[in-house]
């Protein structure tokens, strides 16, 4: 039998840690696990500024057309028309004066009244009927051929993955902001510059380089593994050689994340000791508001861990009303907005309200038409963006016509998208940094829409 | 050479007496080993791999592999242990429940807490006699999701009566389990079919498309259309062709119509609450239902004029009938009992027994299961496949090893566990969707989909929770035997005697744990790096040394990937 004294380490370094893995990380095996300085990210040197996006996804397909509601009498009337039950009432919407000119006025319903203040200060705006697109098309030409909308439309995880991926045309093993990543990422051993609250997510992943993924309540370590615990060391020595012995690609694959999140739990530890934490209290039971909350910290100590550019990843699930729509949405509306709200002024406090971005993704809109006490599945819809950075007090955009057979109707009040996730995404990539030629590398089909980008920034 | 350590169960345990000592005070004395462990048993290779080969089948087709199952399985041989298992009737989840409403005093009209419904999956995955069953309903509750995540989130015996379904199910006709889990009243809360009405085209509200879109996409048959052997069907263009459109999507929204709890009528039919009963299967309400003529799947035509009930029959045939159903259902068993990658030829089998399991019968999900068990890839698939055979066991599946291995028990009978996903990121039917927990295309980012293979456990498997998972194996190792004092009697603790009684001799322990936890997939490699692991751990307790090993293996990449 083989002892471990023979096992040469160089000859496991490569046997486990294959090409994606990079030599720092690799370098903690043979020491003690966990400590990391050396291998700091030095992501993103180019840039002398910080910046960060904040993915807010709406999991299950936010029901949005009924975040922006008209309020003149006439289109009012059309809304309640199609939607009926669903429908909030006329008297109850908050009035807003967005920049620019509009096809009809728009409030918000009452449950979004923690984020008004933030469109009338010009900090957020609304971005219109959005949706993942092959390439522009019209209601006529999808009537001819729907094989011109994206596959697989309506349904939740496919058009999750169009948003992360922004490459509806083919499946994607990578998404948009892991391929920022990849491109702005000196190190591939480094803390990732994709930090998500929420789990694994396809945005977030890239071909070279991976996602960090914590909980709300921070980084969690390994107890009996815990290099900082002298006691642990003749085990940690033992595991760390389990860890590099196999050719199996699963047990390979295992052994990359525990190496990586040992390392990175206790990076992330490590520099969020020093940091800031919110003066002011975030929403209680509001389990956005608890990652938006970390969020802030991590932001808080970007220097200590050494990022000039970051990706958050948050999530909140419970959008896809099919039933009791009218009690649940609203809900869902006031956790959004409260938790917004709150994480902004939280980056006041911080001074990072001009260098943090804040954005919304999910699935899809929902049809206009109600199923009884519910919306179905459906395809363009709004989102929000908030930052100092944002051209804000806007609906950038064009509104949807709301009468049911409209041109923007495929049918049933499913929206036709004016404008695809690729041009809203490049908006906050060119903010973010990017050149054009970076930008069309992590966004090939980009150039399918000779609009281009949206304007999401002053 | 190894020995069988497994068959040292059949004679006494001398040292179960010491079962209660501390490790803190000296070791339980080791002589009793040398004078009473027994004449070995008829070593043989032949029981050695005989032995290996019944843990390899106890990982897929049970909750962890035991001594005693193992010996079950020996006895039996892996077919004729399939075969029992067959006929084994269910354990249920909501007699537990209703134990423990009785125990606890609580009102018929209350509902009894989350964590007896968890602590009832415990014991019955723990100490259940029906392992096979109840692997096979813990996959299916990952296909057929409904999850506590939804109105019914407190009806902790409505969900259990849905976990309980499909454990009836598991070995019955694949028909017969979706008519089930469609007429289910908490399938019916949690894709919003109960309720669903008739269209009102002057109010332009139409059927609720919810159940409709997920019984297909996820449950039956899939986005687009598969060959037999679980690949993708391609058009002329070399595109997949999808299974079904908006259409066919509304054709079956409108047959979903009219139903509602049992009991409720035509008066009532919006009385949510007057109405409630998850006891028993939804009912239809034919002024609710949509009469109109439908279109399905393959352009079949549901004729206008039927009741709700033969509206659904012929529905469900439908889907039923659809030639996706044998390899989506199929692989997705195997990618949770097997292996993450299966081959498109061992899927090609199962799901020709799906077709017909050679009775000419359909949809016999037994003889799926038998298949997928019995088949050679998955008996010989570490020797054909080393380096991708297998699959990443689920957390809630590593507890249970642990657990079964080790004869855990709680002094005071109750396996309190009642939020585990805690530690592990995943709770029966708590699934944050529809979705599950997991997909099964996960890649995971790295080596693994560079090499073009699906990993889908690894998506559960985040920073967090793998740091979460070692320490639920530290609390419940290191602190979770019983020959520490002073725990708490609602702890569950193992019971690591058996393995003590082996301290002596590093091979013998190492041979033993390589049986019970791996299979006997131990490399050379691995047994020396433990056993230098065990000589550096000499001057401990010998009960700290056991622990040590178990905390090592069952961390290791080589354990987590079961093969």
């Amino acid at each position: 039998m083989k002892r471990m004294t023979d096992i040469n380490r160089r000859d496991f370094l490569k046997r486990t840690l294959g090409s994606s893995m990079g030599v720092a990380s690799m370098a903690s095996i043979g020491g003690s696990l966990g400590l990391m300085n050396s291998a700091l990210a030095q992501s993103s040197t180019r840039f002398d500024d910080y910046k960060a996006l904040v993915c807010v996804f709406l999991f299950g397909g936010n029901d949005s057309l009924n975040m922006l509601v008209p309020t003149d009498n006439a289109e009012y009337q059309i809304y309640q028309g199609v939607r009926q039950n669903l429908a909030f009432a006329q008297d109850s919407l908050l009035p807003i004066n967005p920049n620019g000119s509009l096809p009809y006025a728009v409030g918000l319903p009452s449950a979004m009244s923690a984020i008004r203040p933030l469109f009338e200060a010009g900090t957020l705006s609304f971005v219109s009927n959005l949706g993942p697109l092959l390439a522009p098309v019209n209601k006529q030409e999808l009537l001819n051929n729907i094989s011109l909308a994206p596959p697989q439309l309506f349904s939740h995880n496919d058009q999750q993955d169009h948003w992360q991926t922004s490459r509806p045309d083919a499946p994607s093993v990578s998404g948009w902001a892991g391929r920022m990543a990849d491109l702005l990422t000196e190190s591939t051993s480094a803390l990732p510059i994709n930090l998500s609250i929420f789990g694994n997510n396809l945005m977030q992943t890239g071909l070279s380089t991976s996602l960090f993924s914590l909980s709300s309540t921070g980084p969690e370590q390994f107890q009996a593994l815990d290099p900082q615990q002298d006691f642990n060391a003749g085990r940690i020595a033992i595991y760390e050689q389990l860890l590099a012995n196999s050719t199996h690609i699963l047990e390979q694959g295992y052994s990359q994340n525990v190496i990586r999140a040992m390392d990175n739990n206790l990076l992330v530890s490590n520099a969020l000791e020093s940091s800031i934490a919110s003066t002011t209290p975030y929403p209680a039971r509001n389990f956005l508001a608890d990652q938006l909350e970390i969020v802030a910290r991590l932001i808080s100590v970007e220097q200590q861990l050494g990022q000039r550019r970051q990706v958050y990843f948050v999530g909140l699930g419970g959008w896809d009303t099919h039933d009791q729509q009218a009690t649940l949405h609203p809900e869902r509306l006031t956790l959004l907005s409260e938790a917004l709200a709150a994480f902004q002024q939280n980056l006041v406090q911080l001074n990072m309200q001009n260098a943090v971005t804040t954005f919304t993704m999910s699935d899809f809109g929902r049809t206009l038409t109600s199923n009884g006490d519910g919306t179905d599945h459906g395809w363009g819809g709004h989102q929000l963006v908030m930052g100092g950075a944002v051209d804000g007090g806007r609906i950038i955009g064009t509104l949807p016509a709301l009468e049911l057979g409209s041109d923007d109707d495929l049918d049933d009040g499913r929206i036709i998208p004016s404008a695809s996730v690729d041009q809203y995404v490049a908006s906050l990539a060119t903010w973010f940094g990017l050149t054009a030629n970076e930008l069309n590398a992590v966004l090939p089909n980009l150039n399918r829409f000779d609009s281009g980008s949206l304007n999401l920034f002053s | 050479m190894k020995k069988l350590i497994i068959l040292s169960l059949l004679v006494p345990l001398v040292l179960s007496a010491c079962g209660g000592g501390g490790s803190d005070e000296a070791p339980p004395a080791a002589p009793p080993v040398e004078e009473s462990t027994p004449p070995d048993p008829p070593t043989s290779p032949d029981l050695d791999v005989q032995a290996e080969e019944a843990a390899r089948l106890l990982n897929q087709a049970s909750f962890g592999p035991s001594s005693e199952s193992i010996e079950d399985v020996m006895n039996l041989g892996i077919e004729g242990w399939v075969d029992q298992q067959l006929e084994t009737p269910a354990s249920s989840h909501a007699d537990f429940v209703n134990l423990a409403r009785l125990r606890e005093g609580v009102a018929e009209d209350e509902n009894v807490s989350r964590e007896r419904r968890i602590e009832a999956w415990w014991e019955i995955a723990l100490q259940g006699d029906d392992q096979l069953r109840q692997r096979v309903a813990f996959a299916l509750s990952e296909i057929m999701v409904v999850s506590e995540n939804s109105v019914f989130n407190q009806d902790t015996l409505g969900i259990a009566l849905y976990y309980d379904m499909l454990a009836d199910n598991a070995f019955g006709n694949y028909r017969d389990l979706l008519e089930d889990v469609t007429l289910s009243p908490i399938m019916g809360l949690y894709l919003s079919m109960l309720g669903n009405q008739r269209p009102d085209v002057e109010r332009n509200i139409r059927p609720d498309e919810n159940y409709a879109r997920e019984a297909m996409q996820l449950f039956s048959i899939g986005l687009v259309e598969l060959n037999n052997d679980g690949s993708v069907r391609l058009d002329g263009n070399s595109q997949p062709i999808p299974t079904y459109d908006q259409d066919i999507i509304e054709g079956f929204a409108r047959v979903y119509t009219g139903w509602n709890f049992a009991g409720a009528t035509a008066q009532t039919f919006n009385r949510f609450f007057f109405n409630y009963n998850t006891q028993e299967p939804m009912e239809p309400v034919e002024a609710f239902h949509d009469t109109g003529e439908k279109t399905l799947l393959n352009d079949f035509v549901v004729p206008a004029g039927q009741t709700a009930e033969q509206d659904l029959a012929m529905a469900l045939d439908n889907i039923f009938n659809h030639p996706n159903v044998g390899p989506f259902i199929s692989k997705q068993l195997i990618q949770k009992l097997v292996t993450s990658n299966p081959t498109p030829a061992y899927v090609d089998r199962v799901a020709s027994v799906f077709n017909d399991d050679g009775n000419g019968v359909r949809g016999n999900l037994g003889a799926v299961v038998r298949a997928l068990l019995l088949d050679e890839e998955a008996r010989e698939g570490p020797s054909d496949f080393p380096n991708t055979f297998g699959k990443l066991r689920e957390p809630l599946l590593i507890a249970t090893h642990l657990w079964r291995a080790f004869r855990a028990e709680s002094p005071d009978g109750v396996f309190s566990l009642g939020f585990p996903e805690f530690f592990f990121n995943q709770a029966p039917l708590a699934a944050p969707s529809v979705f599950n927990f997991f997909s099964p295309s996960f890649m995971p980012q790295g080596l693994i989909s560079e090499q073009g293979l699906v990993a889908p456990e690894f998506q559960i498997a985040t920073d967090t929770f793998l740091a979460r998972q070692s320490n639920f194996l530290s609390f419940s190792v290191f602190a979770g035997h019983n020959q520490i004092e002073g725990q708490t009697d609602d702890r569950i603790l193992i019971d690591l005697s058996e393995e003590v009684a082996l301290a002596d001799s590093s091979e013998d322990l190492l041979t033993h744990l390589d049986i019970l936890l791996m299979a006997g997939g131990m490399s050379d490699d691995m047994r020396a790096i433990l056993t230098t692991a065990y000589e550096q751990t000499a001057e401990f307790e010998p009960i700290d040394r056991v622990t040590n090993l178990i905390f090592l293996i069952m961390s290791s990449p080589q354990y987590v990937i079961q093969k």
